[in-house]
């Protein structure tokens, strides 16, 4: 089943998209990361899901801006590890088996990056959301924006589903040595 | 591990190599070294009925169960 997947276009596509997608992730997260260092402090764009907030003009102190850079730069780079440990998973099924321990860890490694990325980025729009919000108060209108911080972010539930089929592969890789070892 | 799989001793009794089990029995010569060295988890009862058959034997001739000694 395995030998006839990776013969398939869509193996090779996706293998190629994957080992092309990791250096590109990573160049983009360098640039990201130059770009949030020495962006103008006042003035700057927010995407959300689903609409933009333009020109914000809002003041910040040196431990929000330092806060932010860090919650932003390390959700980025969990974002490039995920990208990496996808494109590793991938590049395993050349080689025979997918059942091994390497690709378990890999899994597991995914899913963790996925619960930090879900954090970090739950943390890095709740300082946003703080900051804007505080600044409106200080204008004097009545603020409708309100820093909330969710205990399982959305995110935070795919990665628990990816950490749980991380130990149905691990259960798998047992039966399948065990297949190995039989004679 | 306590348990020993005598194959060796029963395929020198019978004189017979380990290729002419390996044609006798069906299975591959590595998976046979594997079984010879005691380097599997799991024997199939097919698989131990070929050997059987082969080396015209009993399954408990082909194992040997010795407790293992604790260390102090």
């Amino acid at each position: 089943m395995v030998k006839s997947f990776i013969d398939l276009k869509f193996y090779k596509i996706l293998r190629i998209v994957l080992n092309i997608g990791v250096w590109i992730a990573a160049g983009a997260f360098l640039i990201s990361f130059f770009v949030l260092l020495f962006i103008p402090e006042t003035e700057f764009n927010l995407a959300f899901e689903g609409f933009t907030l333009s020109e914000i003009n809002t003041p910040e102190t040196a431990f929000q801006r330092v806060t932010f850079l860090v919650s932003a730069g390390l959700m980025m780079l969990s974002g490039v590890f995920c990208i990496w440990m996808l494109r590793n998973i991938v590049n395993s099924f050349k080689f025979g088996s997918p059942f091994s321990k390497d690709n378990v860890r890999r899994i597991r490694l995914f899913g963790w990056a996925l619960i930090v990325m879900a954090y970090l980025k739950q943390f890095a729009c709740f300082i946003t959301a703080d900051r804007i919000s505080q600044t409106l108060t200080g204008r004097g209108t009545n603020s409708l924006i309100q820093a909330r911080f969710s205990v399982i972010p959305e995110g935070a539930v795919l990665a628990l589903c990816v950490l749980l089929l991380a130990e149905i592969f691990r259960y798998g890789c047992l039966l399948q040595s065990e297949h190995d070892t039989t004679v | 591990m306590p348990i020993i799989i005598r194959l060796d001793r029963m395929m020198a009794d019978r004189k017979m190599s380990l290729n002419e089990l390996s044609e006798r029995v069906g299975i591959t010569i590595a998976n046979l070294s594997n079984f010879k060295n005691a380097k599997i988890s799991a024997v199939r009862l097919g698989t131990m009925e070929a050997i059987c058959e082969a080396l015209n034997c009993q399954p408990g001739d082909l194992f040997e169960y010795r407790k293992s000694e604790k260390k102090i």
